[in-house]
């Protein structure tokens, strides 16, 4: 079910500014499409708005190509898991998913039937008559994607559901969301600020930055193409060194591309001094100071604390960004004038 | 470099010990003890309270001669006397009806204005307040006025139904009218401050789980009574319980509006007690009704507690 978001305005009730403006997004049908960026950007906003929970200020909704702006969330054939879960802490498990199936005046067989079924597949059949309260954050967790899943929605949509949990549990969860995906073979709409998440699970990923999508694309495209400065410095474990120069372009590099001593050949040659170094298990996280500013670096040398570096970036393996830190083909040059972020 | 072990850490702390003397030990063991900490206010609370308590139980298998002084027992002649006095059993019919109608109604219209009431707008807070107001005032003070607004002949209460061509009332002089009327002012009285409870109830349920029911496609009122009741029920059974004592209990309406009339139709146990103790003397009788006061209050304590609070949801 393709999901279009149309030339969208919001701006809540008592502020001055709009979250976002002429906000225009196509979910692929069947799609994993993860809304990614900073927070506050306006992705819980975003999702919100297609659940029917936050009303739009301009523009339309459309899914499956009806315009449902006005219509009630529950009558939009979709579900959503939030980030608390948000499950009804004085029913048990199976009169949580039992509430809504009910309301959609669905048979009492079938109800059972389904119950049982979500209850098989999320695991947790053998808590089915107990409360929320007696239940661990991963079951809770759980119940709220049962509940989700019996409705057979057209859509999920899913607010950083598994930031509550600890990072083993959350590993798990990532692992059974994909396969529940992959069974399923229903649109998902995911909203994290987590980029490991967004590169792991999703199909599509669509990277926002203070309101306005900066980069639509797969996974690979956001993380070996990124649009602009923003997207490449977002993604990435850490994300790209960027050096502005002084002809107002940028020359960017990913830490895993920089060549830890003297080389020759054409590319970006640095002298640094080690800042930290931070062993990461496969490798170390490396921060250096190269006069104008710190990088950080992946590499599997093993160097020591405020040791001199010689640093090589290939020319095959730098990025450039003209003055609007909008990616650029032409090669950028002129002196470094400091090391660059995008501010957040 | 010297290294600590454990054995050390221990030498420590027996050092620490002993730098206080066995006075300072005493009452630093003393004072960890939670029931030493609350005793001083458990003390006099029990003393006034068990005191009394017992003192009326006591006085309530006597006869106290009032002129003489002299006091004999007389078992239970005096429950005996009670339960056979035609007002006493009025007026404890008349309080239970009196505590039905205000519970009842009160919690309802309670919850009803609550749920209302619960949005942070500047007009529902100012409401809100004002309707606290009452709670403020001394029932004194809101019996006299209400004796004057009710007033069958002139009373504003009458004048507005009238102009409004509405069928008037005795209110409270009326036989079949008064018991109602103090069921109206205590309800109203009660209702900012029972208001204020429901909302405080209303803000702890999370907003998530509105949306929630939303997504679940449940109307307003099926969202009422599948959500906000038994998400409320702690509140609402704290309404109850104080409420129903709290009707048991009502006296100053009574004494300064009604005197129990017309026709005894508003005598209740409080005030029976009150007059057979205070007006007529008769002090055993006056301590077997309130020893009877005391039994249904606990009861209904206790019913409370164990009937309603099993259907009540603690999260
Ligand atoms: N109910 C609200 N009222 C006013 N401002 C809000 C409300 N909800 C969110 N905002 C503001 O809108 C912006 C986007 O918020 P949100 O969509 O929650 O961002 P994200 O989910 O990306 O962190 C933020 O600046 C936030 O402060
Ligand atoms: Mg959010």
């Amino acid at each position: 079910m393709a999901i279009v978001m149309k030339d969208i305005k919001k701006q809540y009730v008592g502020t001055t500014k709009p979250v976002m403006e002429h906000f225009d997004l196509t979910i692929e049908d069947g799609s994993f499409t993860v809304l990614l960026g900073p927070s506050g950007c306006g992705k819980t906003t975003a999702l919100r708005m297609i659940a029917g929970l936050e009303d739009v200020t301009d523009g339309r909704i459309y899914i499956d190509e009806n315009d449902v702006t006005d219509v009630d969330p529950g009558d939009r054939n979709i579900a959503m898991v939030f980030q608390n879960y948000a499950i009804y802490p004085h029913m048990t498990v199976r009169g949580n998913i039992e509430f809504g199936l009910k309301n959609y005046k669905i048979e009492k067989e079938e109800i059972k039937q389904r119950v049982d079924y979500v209850l098989a597949l999320t695991g947790l059949s053998e808590y089915s008559e107990r409360k929320p309260a007696q239940l661990s954050g991963g079951q809770r967790q759980r119940v709220a994607l049962a509940r989700a899943i019996s409705k057979s929605p057209k859509a999920f949509l899913m607010d950083e559901p598994l930031s509550n949990l600890d990072a083993k549990l959350r590993t798990q969860m990532r692992s059974e969301m994909i396969q529940l995906y992959n069974r399923l073979k229903c649109t998902f709409i995911y909203v994290t600020h987590d980029q490991t998440e967004a590169m792991t699970m999703g199909t599509d990923i669509v990277v926002i930055y203070k309101g306005v999508i900066q980069q639509h694309g797969t996974p690979e495209e956001v993380y070996k193409s990124p649009a602009n400065l923003f997207v490449a410095q977002f993604i990435g474990d850490p994300g790209m060194n960027a050096l502005k120069l002084s002809s107002g372009g940028f020359v960017g590099f990913k830490p895993r591309e920089a060549q830890i001593g003297a080389a020759e050949g054409d590319g970006l040659k640095i002298k640094g001094k080690v800042l930290t170094r931070e062993y990461m298990g496969y490798d170390y996280m490396i921060t250096i100071d190269i006069g104008c500013g710190n990088i950080v670096i992946r590499n599997k040398q093993h160097v020591e604390v405020d040791q001199e570096l010689d640093l090589f970036i290939p020319q095959t393996a730098l990025y450039y960004f003209d003055e609007n830190q909008n990616r650029t083909e032409t090669v950028q040059t002129g002196s470094v004038a400091e090391v660059f972020h995008v501010d957040d | 470099m010297s290294t600590i072990d454990k054995n050390d850490m221990t030498h420590f702390r027996k050092l620490e010990l002993k730098q206080h003397g066995p006075v300072y030990r005493f009452f630093n063991n003393m004072l960890k003890n939670p029931y030493v900490l609350i005793a001083p206010a458990e003390i006099i609370a029990l003393g006034t309270t068990i005191f009394a308590l017992g003192y009326c139980i006591f006085m309530s298998f006597m006869k106290w001669d009032m002129i003489t002084g002299e006091r004999t027992f007389v078992g239970l002649y005096n429950y005996k006397y009670i339960f056979h006095d035609e007002l006493f059993l009025t007026s404890l019919k008349n309080t239970i009806v009196f505590m039905i109608l205000t519970v009842f109604v009160g919690v309802i219209f309670k919850v009803l204005i609550g749920v209302f009431l619960n949005k942070n707008k500047p007009l529902h807070n100012l409401v809100q307040t004002i309707m606290f107001t009452p709670y403020i005032i001394a029932t004194v003070a809101i019996a006299v006025i209400f004796k004057y607004m009710m007033m069958p002949n002139g009373g504003v209460f009458n004048s507005m139904l009238a102009k409004l061509h509405l069928p008037t009332s005795e209110w409270y002089m009326g036989t079949k009218s008064a018991l109602m009327s103090l069921a109206f002012i205590s309800i109203w009285q009660g209702m900012g401050y029972g208001v204020l409870i429901v909302i405080s109830g209303l803000r702890a349920i999370p907003n998530h789980v509105y949306e929630a029911a939303r997504l679940d496609k449940a109307g307003r009122t099926k969202t009422f009574f599948k959500i906000t009741v038994p998400l409320l029920s702690p509140t609402i059974f704290y309404l109850l319980v104080t409420s129903s004592v709290g009707a048991f209990t009502t006296f100053d309406i009574v004494a300064m509006m009604t005197d129990g009339g017309p026709h005894n139709a508003t005598y209740m146990l409080a005030y029976y007690v009150y007059m057979q103790g205070l007006r007529f003397m008769n002090y055993g009788r006056a301590m077997a009704a309130s020893v009877v006061l005391l039994v249904i209050t606990s009861g209904l304590s206790i019913i409370n507690f164990t009937l309603a609070g099993k259907k009540v949801h603690y999260q």
